[in-house]
């Protein structure tokens, strides 16, 4: 589920490809060769990942989005007081464009030239989309925190 | 800007988080499950239909092996027409008549003891020396039918008919001048083998969405941009290549002469298809591999233009349908659930030469062209994306003697290989 939620848009997609890559995974196994440790999650990985792409070609679902207006420098928060599934919350809550880009560049660690070339946008818009993202989700973050009183 | 700030903290800190599986997943994979077991059932299915068109192909094959009139046969009815022209041939003609539909009644039981038929033919006294040459070569043929003819004649109520209907014209006489049939092989079974000639290799990019396309920024990539909707406009980094191999195709045919210069032949083809397509996504290639079986089965007709020296030229044109049987894809070398094709309409036309390397073995090409018609299938082959293309079908036949239906010239039987 992780791993669809990083490419897909929200949970019910990320079912859909979690369900489908798992019955491609359960009805293919004489086709896994083993090549060492690691090699399956790797396997699976690769069509989860397959799967996802796929899906979202498919479903068009990838458009970047300036909707959100430039707000003024926002504080860096202190994410290790924020619990993971909150944070994740957060990330899924935000605008497709940003949390594409996002996830691609944090968790994938994937340079803004690639994920241009990903996703069919120029790495200049990757850049600024990662950054409005990032801005908006530390905004987010902080005001959880301040809400919490954390 | 670094990653070394606070999104690095967000990275480590989600790096071992998972989110909860969401109820009824592993049940909706598991209700999944069975239906790809269905498909299996299904594809036993096709084979099952395949199996019965190759039943239905050797049934049309012996329906279309025909008994026919053996030399001797042929030379008793040119007597018999013979005599019709006397001045006795309403008189003739009734007697054979009235004989032909005796033999008819009992000409099952005749063939049924002694595996022939017997025509009887009456011929006035008057006009047997005439015709006395004639019957003498028929009956010289038929002697070693003897015993059988005299079962025959045991068996046909002759006194009943002679007494009703020839009894006032004693110069009629009946003579059995020809008694059997044999079943000549002017159809037969033989294989051949097709293909296109032409592989098929496209490389295209995707057109962007014009959402995406409405936050691209073009001043990288061109120096003036038309504000023209009709322009496409593609994704970067983007782009899709299909190759189709040739078709190849295998396949049973049979042959029957429907006069000298026509013949009409139909049989069962199989057909493969075999496609790669790449998405190249970030200058990752992803590579997946079809292959797609076809049964089909053609009916063609066949003019022969020229014949000599063993040498033969014809034109050949038809129809063939071709259906979908077995379908596999394979995603980077994991095998998922294909889509099978509709069945496919083609239209075809050829010139074939053949040169018999010896009397009953010729061996053929037909260079031709052929067009498949859209069936509205969603499924990339070679049949969509190039429907009009040059074949070349070569084989060796197999020409069995025979008689031909019409004229009663010797004519071959023909079966490829």
């Amino acid at each position: 589920m992780t791993i669809a939620l990083r490419y897909v848009a929200n949970q019910e997609d990320a079912r859909d490809v979690v369900q489908d890559s798992f019955v491609k995974i359960l009805t293919s196994l004489d086709h896994f060769n083993y090549q060492g440790e690691g090699s399956l999650k790797a396997w699976v990985t690769s069509i989860v990942v397959h799967q996802a792409i796929d899906y979202v070609k498919r479903h068009e679902r990838l458009y970047m989005t300036d909707l959100l207006p430039d707000d003024p420098e926002e504080e860096e928060p202190d994410v290790r007081r924020v619990p993971p599934d909150v944070l994740w919350r957060l990330i899924s809550q935000l605008p497709p464009g940003y949390r594409m880009v996002l996830n691609l560049y944090v968790f994938e660690q994937m340079p803004h030239k690639e994920i241009a070339r990903l996703l069919g946008i120029a790495p200049g818009t990757s850049t600024s989309q990662y950054a409005r993202a990032k801005k908006e989700l530390a905004k987010r973050i902080n005001n959880y925190l301040k809400n919490n009183k954390l | 800007m670094t990653k070394k700030d606070w999104t690095e903290q967000l990275r480590e800190q989600l790096a071992d988080y998972e989110l909860r599986t969401p109820e009824g997943l592993w049940a909706d994979i598991e209700q999944r499950l069975p239906q790809q077991s269905n498909v299996v059932v299904f594809h036993w299915q096709r084979w099952a239909t395949v199996a019965a068109l190759i039943t239905l192909l050797f049934g049309i094959g012996w329906w279309l092996w025909p008994s026919q009139q053996s030399p001797s046969e042929q030379l008793a009815k040119t007597a018999n027409e013979q005599l019709a022209t006397t001045s006795n041939e309403q008189l003739a003609k009734t007697a054979n008549e009235q004989f032909a539909k005796k033999q008819q009644e009992l000409g099952k039981a005749i063939v049924q003891r002694a595996d022939i038929s017997s025509v009887y033919s009456i011929q006035p006294q008057q006009e047997q020396p005439q015709k006395e040459q004639v019957q003498h070569d028929v009956v010289q043929q038929e002697q070693t039918q003897e015993e059988v003819d005299e079962v025959a004649q045991q068996e046909l109520p002759k006194q009943e008919l002679s007494k009703k209907d020839l009894a006032p014209r004693p110069n009629i006489q009946e003579t059995p001048i020809s008694t059997i049939v044999r079943k000549h092989k002017t159809v037969s079974i033989g294989l051949m083998a097709n293909s296109g000639l032409i592989a098929y290799r496209l490389t295209n990019g995707v057109q962007m969405s014009p959402e995406m396309a409405s936050r691209f920024d073009f001043s990288e990539y061109m120096t003036t941009r038309s504000t023209s909707n009709d322009e496409p406009i593609w994704l970067v980094g983007y782009e899709e290549r299909q190759h189709h191999s040739h078709p190849i195709s295998f396949g049973l045919t049979l042959s029957y002469p429907l006069t000298s210069h026509w013949t009409l032949s139909t049989g069962l083809v199989y057909t493969r298809l075999n496609s790669q397509f790449v998405n190249v996504l970030s200058n990752t290639p992803i590579t997946t591999d079809q292959h797609l079986d076809y049964v089909g089965v053609p009916l063609n007709v066949q003019y022969s233009v020229w014949k000599g020296k063993g040498w033969k030229t014809y034109a050949s044109a038809g129809a063939q349908i071709d259906w979908n049987f077995n379908a596999k894809t394979n995603i980077e070398g994991v095998d998922v659930q294909s889509r099978y094709d509709h069945p496919q309409w083609s239209l075809g036309g050829s010139i074939g030469v053949e040169y018999n390397i010896i009397p009953l073995v010729g061996i053929y090409a037909e260079p031709g062209l052929r067009y498949y018609l859209k069936n509205n299938s969603k499924v990339k082959n070679f049949f969509k994306d190039q429907p009009f293309n040059w074949t070349l079908q070569i084989g060796i036949r197999l020409n069995l003697d025979g008689v031909s239906p019409s004229n009663g010239e010797t004519a071959p039987a023909k079966g490829a290989f």
